[in-house]
């Protein structure tokens, strides 16, 4: 399960051409070349999308969706 | 491209657009002043969207820069704005290269921003008229050097004269000339230009009255969207655009200390506690930032106003506690 979220999600960030080495998977996302705040919440809503659920509002503040582990952990979260 | 004066955009964070142009010109002229950028002479304002003045939302403004020009900082390099209207509406591109390639001067002209910059938030959305700096021509392409923001911050940009035509002729200046707006501005510098030098006690005395303006600001009214759903997006537009004039001032504010520190202003260990503390401000009010960014990508059209209101009127404490900071150091 842990490896397809990864995975399944690292394709989402592949079709907004952001491509990550594993040292940079807690870097924080605005940190990461490509993306700017449009792309951030496009991602996290494909993602969403992908495992059919909806981000709320309380979700953007205080889930801390900044890297892509906390977006893996987030969504597993969700799905579970 | 013929240049009246090459410039570089001024792009540390973004203010707006008239800011940005000011210290885009004040920083190629002295390059010190992008440090006066960096000074906390804001404040927390609401403003009225263009498309309804009922809708009220929160940015910042800076200080004295629109009502009190010889108290604002950049007066000792831009002494002032000199209006002009076109002689001759059916001609007035060949009065504004002569502006540019003769009397090789820096020139601002209304423009509607429904038909100006593709990658512009208003771009054929919504219609707002502003000023936007024109410092080239290029005869052979017919296109000129333009100065102005979009989604991807204050940049240089090359518009097609028949753009220009459009986007002016479309301005409030030419459409409401009641309004007595000029069609352009040149700009007249002060011959000798001091350089500028950022200092703690300014920093704090506009430390000390953020810390009251911070405590008395509300967010009761604010970003109370009423319209029909196809409206929807053009008012969240409108929101985003306060959002990132806040979040890009947070940004100013990490390099207002990294400078303070840099030059001995403030030491080390202020410098750190600030700079935590500015850094949750920043991620809070990116994450509102990212909050309205979802609504127009999604079919979810509710605000929660009380949570983001909540929110925000934490971050304002969070501020308030940062600025309390200098002024405790100073004791």
């Amino acid at each position: 399960m842990e490896s397809t979220v990864e995975s399944r999600v690292r394709e989402i960030f592949k079709t907004y051409s952001v491509v990550m080495s594993e040292d940079e998977l807690d870097t924080p996302i605005d940190e990461l070349w490509g993306i700017d705040s449009i792309t951030h919440v496009q991602i996290l809503t494909a993602t969403a999308q992908e495992y059919n659920f909806k981000i709320s509002d309380e979700d953007f503040l205080f889930s801390d969706l900044t890297t892509f582990n906390n977006i893996v952990a987030f969504v597993k979260k969700k799905s579970a | 491209m013929q240049y009246s004066i090459p410039l570089t955009p001024y792009n540390d964070f973004w203010m707006n657009c008239i800011l940005n142009s000011h210290y885009t010109i004040a920083s190629q002229l002295e390059p010190s002043y992008k440090y006066a950028s960096y000074m906390n002479d804001y404040s927390y304002k609401t403003w009225g969207a263009a498309i309804d003045y009922s809708f009220m939302t929160p940015t910042i403004e800076v200080l004295d820069y629109s009502t009190n020009w010889d108290k604002y900082i950049l007066s000792k390099v831009i002494v002032k704005e000199e209006p002009i209207f076109f002689k001759d509406m059916d001609h007035f591109v060949e009065e504004l290269k002569h502006i540019i390639l003769e009397k090789k001067q820096l020139v601002k002209i209304h423009v509607d921003l429904f038909y100006w910059l593709p990658k512009n938030i208003a771009w054929e959305k919504f219609h707002m008229s502003h000023y936007s700096i024109i410092n080239g021509y290029d005869p052979e392409t017919n296109m000129y050097a333009v100065l102005d923001d979009d989604i991807e911050g204050y940049r240089t940009h090359e518009v097609p004269e028949e753009r220009l035509i459009r986007a002016f002729m479309n301005s409030t200046a030419v459409t409401t000339p009641a309004n007595g707006e000029p069609h352009a501005f040149t700009y007249q510098f002060n011959d000798e230009i001091e350089p500028y030098q950022l200092s703690i006690r300014d920093v704090r005395r506009n430390a000390e009255r953020l810390v009251e303006e911070l405590a008395q600001f509300s967010f009761d009214g604010l970003w109370d969207i009423k319209a029909a759903a196809d409206q929807f997006d053009d008012y969240i537009s409108i929101s985003l655009i306060g959002i990132n004039i806040i979040e890009n001032r947070h940004l100013g504010n990490n390099f207002l200390i990294q400078s303070l520190v840099e030059i001995g202003q403030i030491d080390e260990a202020l410098g750190k506690e600030m700079s935590r503390a500015n850094k949750r401000i920043q991620q809070g009010w990116k994450a509102i930032k990212q909050i309205f960014i979802n609504k127009t990508l999604s079919d979810d059209k509710q605000l929660n106003l009380n949570l983001i209101h909540a929110k925000g009127k934490e971050l304002l404490e969070m501020e308030k506690e940062m600025w309390s900071l200098t002024l405790v150091a100073a004791k």
